[in-house]
């Protein structure tokens, strides 16, 4: 909303101002500002701390070689790819080398931190079925007693591969390749894009319901396509991943709640023949063109109308995740951010069962 | 950056709150004096709770202390229920201006409704606070704010014709 709009509409509410502001937060205002700061050779030592860690993670990944066999290469910093498959694709972040060197308050001590992080990722596309991996380490900090002249922090890590499960401690995520055919939904990232079909008119005599599909008489089309169409790419993270980079992770991040409430109109089974990403008020949503194949109750459509149902969930680009998420993790290029949702990349071309609630011109899913 | 467990500044500015809650209160209680009380009370309360190092649940804590305190400031004094309208303006000149249209638009809100405007539209809360605030899935509070604003372009649509 503008400013102009917010200003109108709040005159338009006529509240009139505060009496005791000024005298409440000349009483209490202090309260509001707390504050205990620590010595900054401690904050530093736990800046040094969290970067030292933050590196262990990349430096077990850049390590990771084939079916989980480690493979060392201490003195390299550069980005090696490491194919998991051959239809792998991978992306990679280099954070550099941190070096800092502090004195204390006091000036009797000096404190020394260097990390060096390299980071090498790759996403994984398989023609099996969804995989999931992830890896587990172990840091040990260690710490020379304050008092000396010089306190260096290193890392010794752990590391210990993880054979490939399907659970659901997600690292990485990855998904059965779809049909060719409808991978490459070409749609540029925030493009608009308003696409609305006025409904056709559908004739009297209904079809058959043996009669196949195409024979069928015309058939309403809703479909509706979000005004910004985010593409996914081929490089995807989850949101948890994220989230647990930060320190401060926005509470937007919390799980969704697709669960709409009340009892749904319309309970049909449909064939799913596109997936639109986008993002509304912070939200991200994705919306599914679904051509009606069977309705088991409601009226509100009927066997091959095109539909649009909407829903929480879905993929958005690095840069809006992080809007969103209100976190900054410096990863850039073309990576899509999964949020997690009922609709799914894999849907696409399938027949699922839908419990719908009608919206103006689309459908919600309810549980 | 700062790091959860250490003693942080808050993360809002309270001067800025303060005018926002106490709005709140208003449009919820109709009464200056009352929505001064209870904005001061809410953040009193406030600090009696531990830290929190996000801002949106510190708004969330907010809000739902400035809701409950209203809520519970009807059932003490055994008001009779607010009236959908809103009721004549202070200052007469006000009605003058071009906003009585808009004016007129929002009275035929219900009350939540009057609430969720002026919480999402003026006091810049984000719809997961709200969301969360009323007990419903950020879609359906997004969903819920788009429909307002439809309702009252309608609402200003007829006028506009009248």
């Amino acid at each position: 909303m503008k400013d102009m709009d917010k200003k109108t509409l709040e005159q338009a509410f006529s509240i009139p101002e505060p009496e005791r502001k000024d005298e409440f937060l000349d009483k209490y205002g202090s309260q509001f500002q707390r504050s205990t700061p620590k010595p900054l050779a401690c904050k530093l030592t736990r800046f040094a701390a969290a970067a030292a860690v933050f590196s262990a993670v990349f430096f077990a990944w850049h390590n990771l070689g084939d079916a989980g066999k480690l493979r060392h290469d201490p003195g390299n910093s550069t980005v090696d790819n490491i194919p998991f498959s051959t239809s792998s694709t991978e992306f990679s972040t280099s954070l550099g080398t941190t070096a800092l060197k502090t004195t204390s308050l006091s000036g009797n001590t000096s404190t020394t931190i260097s990390t060096r992080t390299t980071a090498v990722f790759s996403t994984v596309t398989t023609d099996s079925a969804m995989t999931e991996f992830s890896t587990e380490f172990t840091t040990v900090l260690k710490t020379t007693d304050i008092s000396t002249s010089e306190t260096v922090i290193s890392t010794e890590i752990d590391i210990i591969p993880h054979e490939f499960s399907t659970s659901q401690s997600t690292v990485l995520k990855t998904t059965e390749k779809p049909p060719a055919t409808a991978t490459t939904a070409v749609h540029t990232s925030h493009t608009s894009v308003l696409k609305t079909t006025s409904p056709q008119e559908t004739t009297t005599t209904a079809a058959a319901q043996t009669v196949p599909v195409e024979e069928l008489p015309e058939s309403a089309s809703r479909e509706v396509v979000p005004e910004t169409v985010y593409q996914k790419y081929d490089k995807v993270i989850s949101m948890e991943e994220l989230v647990n980079r930060q320190t401060t992770a926005s509470p937007g991040s919390d799980t969704i709640t697709p669960a709409e409430g009340g009892v749904p109109e319309l309970l049909i089974s449909g064939e799913v023949l596109e997936n639109y990403y986008t993002a509304e008020d912070g939200i991200v949503l994705t919306y599914q063109t679904v051509r009606v194949t069977y309705v088991t109750m409601g009226s509100a459509v009927q066997e091959g109308d095109i539909i649009t149902v909407v829903s929480e969930g879905g993929y958005v680009p690095i840069d809006v995740a992080e809007e969103i998420l209100e976190i900054s993790t410096g990863i850039t290029g073309d990576v899509s951010v999964y949020f997690p949702g009922v609709a799914d990349e894999s849907d696409i071309g399938r027949e699922k069962n839908f419990n719908l609630h009608e919206e103006d011109s689309y459908f919600i899913i309810v549980p | 950056m700062y790091l959860r467990g250490e003693g942080v500044a808050l993360v809002f500015d309270p001067a800025e709150q303060y005018d926002k809650i106490y709005k709140y209160c208003y449009i919820r209680l109709n009464n200056r004096e009352n929505a001064e009380d209870i904005t001061q009370e809410t953040f009193l309360r406030f600090l009696e709770h531990p830290e929190y190092a996000s801002s949106d649940k510190a708004l969330c804590l907010l809000y739902t202390i400035a809701g409950n305190l209203c809520t519970d400031h009807f059932r003490q004094k055994k008001t009779e229920e607010l009236p959908e309208e809103i009721p004549v303006q202070e200052n007469f000149e006000q009605q003058l201006t071009d906003n009585i249209s808009l004016r007129q638009a929002l009275s035929r809100l219900s009350q939540q409704d009057r609430e969720l405007v002026l919480l999402r539209y003026i006091n810049d809360v984000p719809v997961n606070v709200i969301s969360r605030l009323f007990g419903v899935s950020r879609f359906a509070m997004s969903r819920r704010l788009k429909k307002i604003l439809d309702t009252l372009r309608n609402y200003l649509g007829k006028e506009g014709t009248q």
